[in-house]
């Protein structure tokens, strides 16, 4: 690889349904002036600065990111908008590790959101995402897309609803720990059970929120890393794939994630996930997608997943905890949401996560995912490895 | 630069395209011609870097249905939201970060897609709900605007202009991709009708279908070959406030600032005199006026005085979009790469009938956003 590259802080907006009190740009403010203050940079420590934004569809404004350049710090400035639907934030990422590993900057804001508030109905914008002929017409979405892969999935991991159920209740508490949070409710596993169903398998409460937010993290060459943060958090192993699924066929993402993370552990020297990383930021806005991630990511085998849910392996007093931020499940400003994914693994890192922080984390996992494997679509996976060494 | 970049492999769409193929197709099509021109075999092939607006393709992320055609099956693939020749800067990164030795970089434009008007109206929804968007700007109205500054503070008149109109649709005849083939006279041009003054119909580009594909190389993993090569010299990129009130709008600030940035890194300090060859951002007639400022090709102000010597004509001194320009063909986010492969080809002496002889650094620019919000610049050579 080439340089060494470090994430020194990170920025956050506090997530809702709807930012009535501001706009866009005052979003993204509001994410970068947080970014900047965590580490006390100004803008004028910024090189070059990386924009991520979703389906625009979304905002109702075309290329948003024109309009929020200027609160991105980014007049005058090297600046592009990455996209790349949900993973969009952690490609966002990736994006500001080639600028920084290029040679050509010394530090580089990387910005990402979205303010699905503005849309009436956000699944109607994602059966746009399909093919318009063979699977737009079927009124395919990502909910009714996710309840298949769900059932599937239920087939081949032995999962049930309940343990769905459990893997909601554990990010609905963690979200009280997190001060961004968008939800910050309480859940017993008979509440998620007993809502309504949205597309069998999926209940309201295995779904996640749409959010309005913005998430800023700050990314620096090795020399500038050690002297911005008192703990700088290094990129030690990154991936990104995209899959196709040809028209006709309709699938889930887990060999395209179990690929991707093998590729990002090679990098990162992981070869033992269960016992080298400590916490995981893995991107799962269903609760039955989280579960799968046990064994896509490596840290049990296919059959184990169902005993590892049962005992508690991914709460916050468990082996491995997952999502201590709430994770997808409770925030999904869509856009923002992959990077929202590695901020909250590198402030496990920095050792920053208060009352959500997980003891002793020396490596972090944080994973994207965007698109979806149905009918003639491509699904974009990326996985980020972060370590204190 | 730590590394050298090459481009191996350059394909363009051809004209007339198909109807009967889908962009799906149209992008298939320059994706697999840009590998094999590479000479690289698909499993070779380490990333993908693509450019595509969703808004102005119809579909809600477009890379979902369009990143199979450019070959991103299980490869790590990339899309940036703006004018393709952003997509060369992240595919260039990329290389450069050590994390590829190779990327194909992909971008399309399907505008007969597009109903008429679509594109303009989607180009006002690019405008803030609460101060621009009411004053119903667009593409057309805000750049009008622009250009209208641009000829009260230096000057410069109408007929400057269509001069640039005539001068790029006369080299348009040459290129055999072009979208628009004819000539047309000065006085045609101010002839042709005012959409939004000063622009007149001739003044603005067509809407085009086309792709464009690239690929790139590391030195490192070069091998020899007989075949002429482009290489990447320097690059550059920046972006203007949005807020077109609060900026000059005579001056191209962000593109001074790539243009700083590219000239730095590829030690061009007179690029009138150090340039062979450029394909520049014609967005209007006005617009390829005020970037000969912004690229430095001669002084802030002094444009017009430049065109009536001809010195941007194809046996001028500095020949500018010998290609015939965004003018002559513009399927919208491909356009920028255009530029880019057009320069290559001129300092591989592959340009064919618009060839400019013994080319030898050639200079290529893409822009995104209205009133040349962000603008990106590349000097390329035929060797190292």
């Amino acid at each position: 690889m080439g340089q060494r590259v470090g994430i020194v802080a990170t920025g956050q907006t506090r997530y809702r349904s709807k930012r009535k009190d501001c706009s866009a740009p005052d979003m993204v403010y509001e994410a970068t002036s947080r970014a900047l203050a965590d580490a006390a940079l100004t803008l004028k420590d910024i090189d070059a600065i990386i924009f991520g934004l979703a389906p625009e569809a979304l905002d109702g404004i075309n290329s948003m990111d024109k309009w929020c350049a200027d609160a991105a710090g980014a007049r005058n400035k090297p600046f592009m908008r990455v996209h790349t639907g949900g993973a969009t934030g952690s490609s966002v990422a990736n994006a500001a590790v080639y600028h920084v590993a290029s040679g050509m900057f010394d530090t580089v804001l990387a910005v990402a959101m979205e303010r699905v508030g503005e849309t009436p109905d956000a699944q109607t914008i994602l059966n746009r995402i399909y093919d318009p002929v063979v699977a737009s017409d079927f009124g395919l979405n990502i909910i009714n897309h996710v309840a298949m892969e769900t059932s599937r999935g239920m087939e081949a991991y032995g999962f049930t609803e309940e343990h769905m159920a459990m893997i909601s209740v554990k990010n609905h508490l963690n979200a009280f720990n997190n001060p961004y949070a968008h939800l910050q409710i309480n859940v017993s596993v008979e509440d998620v059970l007993k809502s309504p169903v949205v597309c069998w398998p999926l209940k309201l409460l295995d779904c996640c929120p749409r959010s309005d937010g913005a998430c800023a993290v700050v990314f620096a060459s090795e020399k500038k890393a050690k002297r911005m943060a008192p703990v700088p958090v290094w990129v030690n192993g990154m991936a990104a794939l995209t899959d196709i699924t040809v028209p006709g066929e309709i699938r889930g993402g887990q060999e395209q994630i179990r690929l991707t993370a093998a590729r990002a552990y090679q990098m990162a020297g992981i070869d033992h996930p269960r016992e080298q990383i400590q916490v995981v930021e893995c991107y799962a806005p269903f609760s039955s997608l989280e579960l799968m991630y046990y064994e896509t990511l490596g840290f049990c085998e296919r059959k184990d997943v169902v005993k590892l849910v049962e005992s508690g392996f991914g709460a916050m007093d468990g082996e491995v905890p997952f999502v201590p931020s709430g994770g997808v499940m409770c925030t999904n400003p869509i856009g923002a949401t992959a990077l929202i994914r590695i901020a909250e693994a590198a402030i496990q890192v920095m050792g920053k996560g208060e009352k959500r922080q997980v003891p002793d984390v020396t490596n972090a996992l944080a994973t994207g995912y965007g698109g979806s494997p149905g009918p003639g679509s491509a699904s974009f996976v990326t996985v980020m490895v972060l370590g204190k060494k | 630069m730590s590394e050298h970049i090459a481009i191996t492999g350059i394909a363009q769409s051809k004209r007339p395209t198909d109807n009967k193929n889908s962009l799906a197709d149209l992008i298939f099509e320059v994706s697999s011609e840009a590998l094999a021109d590479a000479n690289l075999n698909i499993d070779q092939l380490e990333s993908v870097t693509l450019a595509a607006h969703d808004m102005m393709d119809g579909r809600a992320i477009t890379t979902m249905l369009n990143a199979a055609p450019a070959g991103a099956y299980l490869k790590d693939e990339i899309r940036v939201a703006e004018d393709g020749a952003f997509a060369l800067i992240m595919a260039c990164l990329r290389v450069l970060s050590g994390h590829f030795t190779n990327s194909l970089v992909v971008s399309w434009h399907r505008s007969s897609e597009c109903p008429d008007n679509t594109f303009h109206t989607v180009a006002n929804l690019s405008y803030d709900p609460f101060f621009y968007r009411p004053f119903a700007l667009n593409d057309v109205t805000a750049h009008a605007i622009q250009a209208q500054r641009y000829m009260h503070k230096y000057g410069v008149s109408e007929l400057h202009a269509a001069q640039i109109v005539r001068k790029n649709r006369s080299n348009g005849v040459n290129n055999l991709l072009a979208h628009l083939r004819s000539e047309v006279t000065a006085e045609e041009v101010l002839k042709s009708g005012h959409i939004s003054y000063p622009l007149k119909a001739l003044d603005l580009p067509p809407l085009s279908d086309g792709a464009c594909a690239m690929v790139i190389t590391s030195s490192k993993k070069l091998k020899s070959s007989n075949k002429p090569r482009a290489w990447i010299k320097g690059f550059g990129w920046s972006n203007d406030t949005y807020y077109s009130g609060d900026k000059e709008l005579a001056h191209l600030e962000s593109l001074s600032l790539a243009a700083n940035q590219a000239y730095q890194m590829a030690r061009i300090n007179n690029p009138f005199k150090q340039i062979d060859v450029a394909e520049i951002h014609d967005i209007t007639s006005y617009h390829e006026l005020m970037e000969y400022e912004a690229l430095n090709f001669c002084p802030g102000g002094a444009a017009g005085k430049y065109v009536d010597n001809g010195s941007f004509e194809i046996n001028g001194e500095l020949p500018i979009n010998p290609s015939g320009g965004c003018l002559s063909s513009n399927p919208y986010t491909a356009t920028g790469l255009i530029r880019v492969a057009e320069a290559a080809l001129q300092v591989t002496d592959r340009a064919g009938e618009h060839q400019i002889a013994g080319a030898k650094t050639a200079l290529a620019h893409g822009m995104s956003g209205l009133c040349a919000q962000s603008n990106c610049l590349f000097i390329l050579t035929g060797n190292i």
